[in-house]
């Protein structure tokens, strides 16, 4: 029997008001992530707006099979978030721990993924700053292009990190028995955290490897 | 913990355990009481304020004369700049919000804490990270671009530490949008007993509707930052016109965050004058719906009214009449605070204690603010004043003759509740005619600088506008004295100042029926909200509270 | 919760890979400005899958709903006012 942390925190009357605040304070940080990687959003989109030719030519220099295996990599991951959480409410421990992991693992393709489309425009000279491939003036607009590509792809690489080790950590806690079936809420805020990061790649996949046509 | 208010044989409030002990520093570093958390970010703000204060003496007294040899035009550079960033970021922001809010939003909602305490510790150790990356950026420096960072002098020309104070910023928004999104979750989560909506204390409301821009907003800032920062590093062409970027998409972002900002900065201040007029006119808010919805609609009307700082940036004229027109209805509901703030003092039963004193002069100095925010909305008048004086003194108005006042107000309120004891009566009074004297002599001036043409941000000025540079610093000068004094004598009536118990004021709210000051867990019985807010007229007590 | 939910989430699952091949494809094709506009609308009705399954928003608080659509509110206010400058840049008189 644990006698760990209780499960109402004393500023909290009752676990129902508890878990409701969790929920709404996690929806609450999503709204400023949405907030946040929207104006980015919109910065790329009037920058776009200013030199369509330029960055449709230079999105054809992504690689379109990557970009299409993330993209399947990061929603099956969150298929198998929102299994786990189904889980834990479940009681199925060994369940939940199991499709953290695989979430954990689909993570970490996604980034390994990445870095090697990264490796490859830097090998091609695509990476902005001195080292550019391309000089004069449709250069500095591919050279956006790009900036642009590392800017959406690196923050959002930044917050599948920090999800990845907030899983892991949750991996810990379940395992411990700190977090439980009557005490989700750190699960459930988690994995809410995840599916952000999954809806946001979704929206940049298109917006960098689509639009423009091939 | 006793809970004793009074000894036995005499009727005088004497020391017991409260929030405020125990005094080891560990306790205060680690602690996780939203009161304590608000008194780390006074402190910490207090600091701040000193700094961009005396950066602010040394401009005005640089203008003195018109050649403006006292700094050099690129210190002078600095130096507005280093007023700006901090007064915005490092003392506005934060000021009734995470003091004041912090304090005694939980009190006013009848809850043991808020929703998360130790995010909330956590946003001050942000604020004081995203503080450190400032300073040292100043202590380096400092940066010249003004607070506004325009691109692209700050993002490709200018020779200082731009990254480092973006740095500081970024960091420092965090702390912001932490304090929202706590404010938001407990005041729809954690309300006592009978506390609906419409029963709720109008300081809630504002903090509510601030909440709602510090989360929204604070996240565009954010970004603006960082892509400017790394424009900087990887000398690429965002907002810079040569490399194939446009200056005016910065422009975009950034107002887009610190338009809105300036309501942060405002609409805390009115939920404190609204507290200060029914207490002391001893009578319920007049129009209280219509002053809590004003709240909400100053929020978020304010989103919609941006590019009235970008009238002459070479923005579409079309869009610049809508953003005029919009600019226009924002007033509307600062107007309608202004009204029923007067209609509750008329037949009130006032009494001019200094937090009222603060809460008149601001109603006053705000109105003034404001019907000049009215002029510079007018698209062909602002091509005429943008970038003077008179803007200057148009957001000095709200800011320091509103906000600032509001939070001296605010500060003298609750200091009771805030430490157990009561300020000198006579210094407040005196302090609050000393700074009212002060502000308007420094800044009406500047209205009319700005309307003959002298610019801001410029460290000398041609010879004919000596006259009102002089007036403004003397002004300066003595609004310092003003701001000076309840530095000293808050600081000295924590040590000597008169012990007092839970209602030295006998207002109604729920922080007024718990012990002075509160102890941990605010309440010993949890408090249950049986009527409406500001409920004086059903409650027989004696007229007013002046304590001279 | 349980198993409803569950055969819920491998519906939505599928979509998803049939929408991903949906706007892969489409991508493929010249249609001109049509191009930008599936693709957007695909990825909007993929968030929607994701928010309103994956994340229960279907099942959750009304309040919730209101913190996610007022924010999705905001982000179109800042992309029509900007956008409404730069596309009437042009406009005189």
């Amino acid at each position: 029997m644990s006698t760990r942390a209780a499960e109402l925190a004393e500023q909290f009357e009752d676990v129902a008001q508890q878990r409701e605040a969790s929920t709404l304070g996690m929806w609450v940080f999503l709204a400023t992530e949405v907030m946040f990687f929207g104006a980015l959003f919109l910065a790329f989109s009037v920058t776009r707006s200013l030199h369509v030719e330029s960055f449709s030519q230079a999105a054809k220099h992504l690689d379109i099979l990557a970009g299409t295996i993330n993209t399947a990599v990061l929603f099956t991951s969150s298929f198998t978030t929102a299994l786990a959480v189904s889980a834990l409410q479940q009681g199925q421990l060994k369940r939940v721990i199991g499709l953290l992991s695989v979430s954990i693992v689909l993570g970490g393709l996604f980034l390994a993924i990445k870095g090697h489309e990264y490796h490859e425009k830097w090998v091609e000279g695509f990476f902005p700053g001195n080292t550019f491939a391309v000089s004069g003036p449709a250069g500095n607009e591919v050279e956006l292009f790009f900036l642009f590509y590392f800017i959406l792809t690196g923050l959002h690489g930044i917050h599948l990190l920090i999800a990845l080790g907030v899983t892991a950590v949750l991996v810990w806690l379940i395992v411990t028995n700190r977090v439980t079936p009557t005490r989700s809420m750190p699960l459930e805020a988690s994995a809410l955290y995840w599916h952000f990061v999954d809806i946001v790649w979704v929206f940049v996949f298109p917006l960098l490897y689509l639009i423009g046509g091939r | 913990m006793s809970v004793l208010l009074y000894s036995s044989d005499t009727d005088e409030p004497r020391e017991r355990d409260s929030y405020l002990t125990p005094h080891t520093l560990r306790s205060w570093l680690l602690t996780t009481d939203h009161k304590r958390v608000g008194l780390l970010y006074l402190f910490t703000i207090i600091v701040f304020f000193v700094i961009a204060a005396v950066a602010a003496g040394i401009m005005r007294l640089n203008l003195l004369t018109p050649r403006g040899d006292l700094v050099q035009a690129e210190t002078y550079n600095r130096l507005f700049t280093l007023h700006g960033v901090l007064m915005v970021w490092f003392f506005l922001i934060p000021s009734i919000p995470s003091v004041l809010g912090n304090f005694l939003l939980p009190l006013m909602i009848g809850a043991r804490d808020l929703a998360f305490p130790k995010l909330n510790l956590l946003s001050w150790y942000i604020f004081i990270l995203g503080g450190a990356f400032a300073f040292y950026a100043l202590l380096i420096g400092g940066v010249d671009t003004g607070w506004t960072f325009y691109t692209p002098y700050s993002s490709t020309y200018s020779n200082s530490n731009v990254v480092l104070m973006a740095a500081g910023i970024f960091i420092a928004g965090f702390s912001s949008i932490l304090t929202g999104l706590n404010f938001i979750v407990s005041i729809h989560q954690m309300r006592a007993p009978g506390l609906t909506w419409f029963r709720l204390r109008l300081f809630v409301w504002s903090l509510y509707a601030t909440s709602l821009i510090l989360v929204l907003a604070t996240p565009v800032l954010a970004i603006t930052l960082c892509l400017m920062a790394l424009e900087r590093i990887w000398r690429v062409g965002i907002f810079d016109p040569s490399l194939g970027g446009d200056p005016l998409l910065f422009q975009h972002l950034f107002w887009f965050y610190s338009h809105p900002a300036v309501y942060i900065m405002i609409l805390p201040g009115m939920g404190v004058v609204s507290e200060l007029i029914a207490a002391f006119a001893r009578k319920r808010v007049f129009g209280y719906t219509f002053v809590a919805f004003s709240s909400l609609a100053i929020a978020l009307i304010g989103f919609l009214v941006w590019g009235h700082h970008m009238f002459v940036s070479s923005q579409s004229v079309f869009a610049g009449m809508i953003f005029s027109f919009l600019s226009f209805l924002v007033a509307v509901p600062s107007a309608i605070k202004v009204f029923n703030w007067t209609a509750t003092l008329y037949k009130g039963s006032i009494s001019l204690d200094t937090p009222m004193l603060y809460a008149l002069g601001f109603i006053g100095l705000f109105t003034v603010g404001g019907m000049t925010g009215l002029i510079l909305a007018a698209l062909a008048v602002d091509v005429h004043v943008h970038d003077t004086y008179f803007v200057i003194a148009h957001f000095h108005y709200i800011m320091v003759g509103g906000m600032v006042t509001a939070f001296m107000g605010g500060l003298h309120f609750w200091w009771p509740k805030i430490t157990g004891r009561m300020y000198p009566e006579l210094l407040g009074k005196l302090a609050a005619i000393i700074i009212f004297i002060g502000f308007n002599l420094t800044f009406f001036p500047q209205f009319v600088l700005g309307y003959l043409g002298m610019p801001r941000r410029y460290h000398a000025y041609p010879e004919q506008f000596q006259v009102y540079n002089v007036l403004s610093t003397a002004g300066a000068s003595i609004l310092g004295i003003g701001y000076l004094l309840p530095l000293l004598y808050l600081l000295w009536s924590c040590f000597y100042g008169r012990r007092v118990a839970e209602n030295p004021w006998n207002a109604l709210g729920f922080e007024w029926e718990t012990a002075s000051p509160p102890p941990v867990h605010n309440f010993e019985k949890a408090p249950i909200q049986r009527d409406e807010a500001y409920n004086y007229a059903e409650v027989a007590s004696a007229p007013g509270a002046g304590l001279s | 919760m349980g198993a409803k939910t569950e055969r819920s989430f491998i519906g939505v699952y599928l979509w998803l890979w049939l929408l991903l091949a949906g706007t892969v494809g489409a991508a493929f094709l010249r249609l001109g400005v049509i191009n930008i506009i599936i693709a957007l609308l695909i990825a909007g009705i993929q968030i929607t899958l994701i928010a309103f399954y994956f994340m229960q928003l279907r099942r959750s608080n009304h309040l919730n709903w209101i913190v996610a659509i007022a924010s999705l509110l905001w982000l179109s206010i800042m992309f029509a006012l900007v956008i409404g400058d730069y596309a009437t840049r042009s406009w005189t008189g």
